[in-house]
């Protein structure tokens, strides 16, 4: 389209450079590429240092003669306690941000993550009745049940979203209220149960990734890394739900299949972190904020960006939580408020201009 | 052409359009008024099958918008709403590039980047490009919304209130915009709006609207007199004459409920 003539946008307008579009679209966007690869290599260097850190403290060197099975101490320290834990790490982390960089697209909020959506107290009423229904003796059955409440309270939102309208306010205060269900019946559980049995509760609710093996991450895995590819595929319809409903209708996407299937998808990760490693807060609210600081909202690069920083608060969070008050292990949950928390405040006050 | 044919919405049980016809060529500014509340908005997004109508049918050519595919649909009919809800940071290039959705692969292509590149330059936003699209001023955004509609290169442009929070300067620069387009492209536009003189001076044709139907239709010249006004916006006006010969209309104040009697 030909527009006919230049109108004044204001006094910014005058004696400015010509813009090269191609250009200066190319190295921005280079530039996103470039900190994605940046953040991979904090994920790296983050991964290496989780495998010697901990109990038994083990060099650079004695990680890699371990990984190609040269030590066997070493190597059992590392293939059967490390590797599973880093990367139940790395697949909760990115899960959970993943997940909150969905949710807070879906429901245009940026206080929203997977917990706004209920999935959390869904899950953890859910675990709570596999603690209570089997004494805490059987960890399949408590992350089964976790994970099926985490599903079930997402077809509730669901079904309150279709029964009224897929809006942002509907799938949030639907999810607000069955945050608030879930919590009172888990309250009801722990105020009926044993004191064993609250202790196993509590320490649930404080998130780990000690009890995690090869079945579990596998499980995790089958619900996490799935949906990337097709959430990477509506990349463009969640930069246009930003815009407003009315005009991400107007340019063909269809809104109310992107949120219930974004819905789907984020609580469908969420619950695969949630259910094997506890209640890890924090992560899903905040790595997508980071992430856009660090290179925008386009989620072409704001989903994977995202993804591998909650991977990296993850990790750094569990390596800390192992080596600070070792030989004892301070829960992940925890670790990763006290990690995550100053670096958002820094990135916040570091700016010039406002964030929101 | 874009055509309405007895248009009808009903919200639940209350009747919120009723028998809307109209014709929207291309080449030409149709301007839609009508008080608050009497479904200027509304009737846009039923043209453009946001809400979906409960009646009557919209056309473009020979083909019924309700069977048209979104994207077909968001080749034909671009929109530029009345607010611009932005919770996130978000660039005034990217704010723009997004209209190329309907041809967008998931990189954008050489020809993406010039059409935004161009459509910035054109409007004098391109020193705005990188800047954060939330931290302009009314008129700027409002630009920005027009300049995502214009890269949408639809055949038909349909603006809800695009001057509604505008000084009169920025009012003027965007419909003189408009009206430059419309006869150098050739493109449809539908424009609901409130001001009078505005409507007066850039409008080809003007709609009326009251209590969710047509209540006149025509030249702005023929429709807008202080008879009719007076009717839908129950003000008293006075005509006056510029020195060029234009006519603009001075309210002079509501009417009482003793002269609608």
């Amino acid at each position: 389209m030909c527009i006919p003539k230049a109108v004044d946008a204001g006094s910014e307008c005058k004696n400015h450079a010509v813009l090269d579009g191609t250009a200066w679209y190319g190295a921005t966007s280079a530039k996103k590429v470039v900190s994605i690869g940046l953040l991979f290599g904090l994920l790296v260097i983050s991964a290496v240092a989780g495998l010697s850190v901990g109990a038994a403290k083990l060099g650079l060197l004695d990680v890699l003669s371990a990984l190609v099975g040269k030590s066997d101490v070493s190597s059992n320290i590392v293939w059967k306690l490390r590797v599973p834990r880093i990367v139940m790490a790395v697949l909760a982390g990115w899960g959970l941000a993943v997940g909150g960089t969905v949710s807070q697209a879906i429901l245009r909020n940026p206080l929203a993550s997977p917990f706004t959506l209920g999935v959390a107290s869904g899950a953890g009423f859910g675990a709570v009745m596999g603690i209570v229904l089997t004494g805490g003796l059987s960890n399949g059955i408590i992350a089964s049940s976790a994970f099926c409440f985490a599903l079930v309270t997402s077809f509730l939102i669901l079904a309150v979203a279709h029964l009224k309208s897929a809006s942002s306010e509907t799938l949030i205060l639907a999810g607000v209220a069955f945050m608030y269900l879930f919590s009172s019946l888990t309250s009801f559980m722990q105020y009926v149960s044993t004191m064993e049995e609250v202790h196993q509760i509590v320490f649930w609710f404080f998130g780990s990734l000690s009890k995690v093996g090869w079945a579990e991450i596998g499980i995790a895995a089958l619900m996490i890394v799935p949906p990337v590819p097709a959430l990477m595929k509506w990349a463009w319809d969640l930069n246009l739900l930003m815009v407003g409903d009315d005009s991400a209708k107007s340019l063909g996407v269809n809104v109310a299949r992107l949120r219930t299937g974004g819905v789907i998808l984020a609580s469908l990760m969420a619950a695969g972190a949630i259910c094997f490693c506890g209640v890890i807060g924090f992560i899903g609210l905040v790595s997508p904020h980071i992430a856009r600081m660090l290179i925008g909202s386009d989620h072409r690069f704001l989903l994977p960006a995202s993804g591998i920083l909650g991977a990296v608060l993850v990790l750094s969070a569990d390596t800390l939580g192992r080596s600070v008050w070792a030989p004892q292990v301070i829960p992940i949950g925890i670790m990763t408020s006290f990690i995550g928390v100053p670096f958002f405040f820094y990135l916040l006050v570091r700016r010039k201009k406002e964030y929101w | 052409m874009l055509q309405v044919t007895d248009l009808a919405f009903r919200y639940r049980k209350q009747m919120v359009l009723k028998d809307v016809c109209l014709e929207s060529k291309r080449g030409q500014i149709l301007g839609i008024l009508g008080p608050n509340g009497v479904g200027k908005s509304t009737l846009l997004k039923c043209m453009l099958h946001i809400l979906k109508p409960t009646g009557g049918s919209v056309t473009i050519g020979q083909e019924d918008v309700r069977h048209m595919s979104p994207l077909k649909r968001a080749k034909l009919l671009a929109y530029v709403p009345q607010a611009y809800p932005s919770k996130f940071p978000m660039t005034v290039f990217d704010a723009v590039l997004v209209g190329r959705r309907p041809y967008l692969s998931w990189r954008p292509s050489h020809e993406d980047i010039t059409k935004v590149t161009e459509v910035l330059r054109l409007m004098d936003l391109e020193p705005l490009a990188s800047r954060d699209f939330d931290c302009l001023s009314g008129g700027q955004k409002q630009k920005v919304m027009l300049a995502r509609a214009f890269v949408q290169e639809a055949s038909y442009l349909l603006l809800d209130e695009p001057t509604s929070n505008l000084d009169v300067k920025h009012q003027l620069e965007v419909m003189e915009l408009l009206q430059e387009t419309v006869s150098q492209d050739g493109v449809g536009v539908v424009v609901a709006m409130h001001d009078l003189n505005m409507a007066q001076r850039f409008s080809d044709e003007v709609l009326v609207m009251n209590g969710g139907g047509v209540f006149a239709r025509g030249k702005p010249c023929d429709v807008l007199n202080w008879k009719n006004i007076g009717a839908v916006f129950g003000v008293e006006v006075e005509q006056m004459k510029g020195n060029n010969g234009s006519r603009c209309w001075y309210p002079v104040r509501p009417f009482q409920k003793a002269d609608r009697g």
